[in-house]
């Protein structure tokens, strides 16, 4: 196991509790902006997560979360925009 | 030995990127300011991993699918940020354009 | 095509068929989708020559964005955000039109400091959202 890509995918997670506190105490806009930014943070966690444990299988994930988050991502803005 | 500390250093950038960026979300006043601070989450902090992973890595079949995740989280971040701000401007006001009077989505909301 | 072969890691015949199948799937959404939002793509290569700057803006952009971070921090002042309005030409809705204009708000929101709401038509203006609001000139 790789330990500096392991290390840096925890304290990613650890960096993501101010992000999970404006999503769960801010009003909707907020809470999307901090959607996208979780999102994001977890796509590199993963790909992280990836390189230091260098098994095949998992390095396919960040890439698929990569292509979905922007799709989930617009979804969620027209939501905000039009019916929310 | 260098390679193992480069990617150390750029590692340790990236997690204070994104640390520094999860501040600014948690701090600044409304969503308009705290969308400017995903940014860099979404942005530099995956091109300082990109080259983490290269450098500590070399370029080999899964680097270039971590390469590739990395590289949609790029392309796709201003388009996305881009929807947001107009999407968010258009729920408070009925129109992103300044001293509009909400034509623009009320003829959306018809569509 | 060549994504679907990176992910399944398989060159057997069985797989680039399903892959191919994928793909002629995805082209075919694609078209659908553009025919039905009106919107068509063509690119001019030197539109990609002020692409070159963004790297520079990004990282400038950057250490803006965190100063006003650490003015926050510090001194508990907000950031000066504020929306702003730039001329930029619209152009017609041709393919090259919208592509321009694709690649123009894209480039505008790549950096953090700044993002782009749009180019309204009848004023011939960007629209844009700034965090750290510059004074230009003088």
């Amino acid at each position: 196991m790789v330990l500096g890509f392991a290390a840096a995918a925890i304290a990613m997670l650890i960096a993501l509790i101010p992000a999970g506190i404006v999503l769960y105490r801010g009003d909707l806009a907020a809470a999307v902006v901090a959607f996208e930014f979780i999102t994001a943070v977890i796509v590199m966690v993963l790909a992280l997560l990836a390189q230091a444990f260098q098994r095949p299988s998992l390095f396919e994930l960040p890439v698929l979360l990569a292509v979905l988050m922007f799709g989930s991502g617009l979804v969620f803005v027209r939501a905000v925009e039009r019916w929310l | 030995m260098v390679r193992e500390v480069l990617c150390d250093v750029l590692l340790g950038l990236a997690v204070v990127t994104v640390a520094g960026a999860a501040l600014g979300l948690l701090l600044m006043r409304d969503a308009y300011q705290k969308l400017h601070f995903v940014t860099p989450a979404a942005l530099v902090a995956p091109v300082l991993v990109t080259l983490a992973v290269l450098v500590r890595m070399g370029l080999t079949e899964n680097t270039g699918e971590t390469c590739l995740a990395l590289l949609f989280l790029v392309i796709a971040g201003p388009y996305l940020s881009h929807a947001t701000m107009r999407a968010l401007r258009v729920r408070e006001k009925g129109d992103w354009r300044p001293g509009g009077n909400g034509k623009a989505s009320a003829e959306e909301k018809e569509a | 095509m060549s994504f679907w072969i990176m992910l399944d890691d398989s060159l057997a015949t069985d797989e680039l068929l399903a892959g191919a199948g994928a793909a002629a799937i995805a082209a075919l959404v694609a078209e659908l989708a553009g025919h039905q939002a009106a919107v068509r793509f063509r690119m001019r290569f030197r539109w990609l020559a002020p692409a070159l700057r963004l790297p520079g803006q990004v990282a400038g952009d950057t250490v803006t964005v965190y100063a006003a971070l650490w003015r926050r921090l510090t001194r508990g002042e907000q950031p000066d955000s504020s929306f702003v309005s730039e001329p930029v030409c619209h152009g017609d809705d041709s393919a090259g039109g919208m592509t321009r204009r694709a690649l123009l708000i894209g480039g505008r929101s790549l950096a953090p400091n700044e993002f782009a709401l749009g180019i309204d038509a009848e004023t011939d203006t960007m629209v844009l959202h700034r965090l750290v609001t510059r004074t230009r000139g003088n």
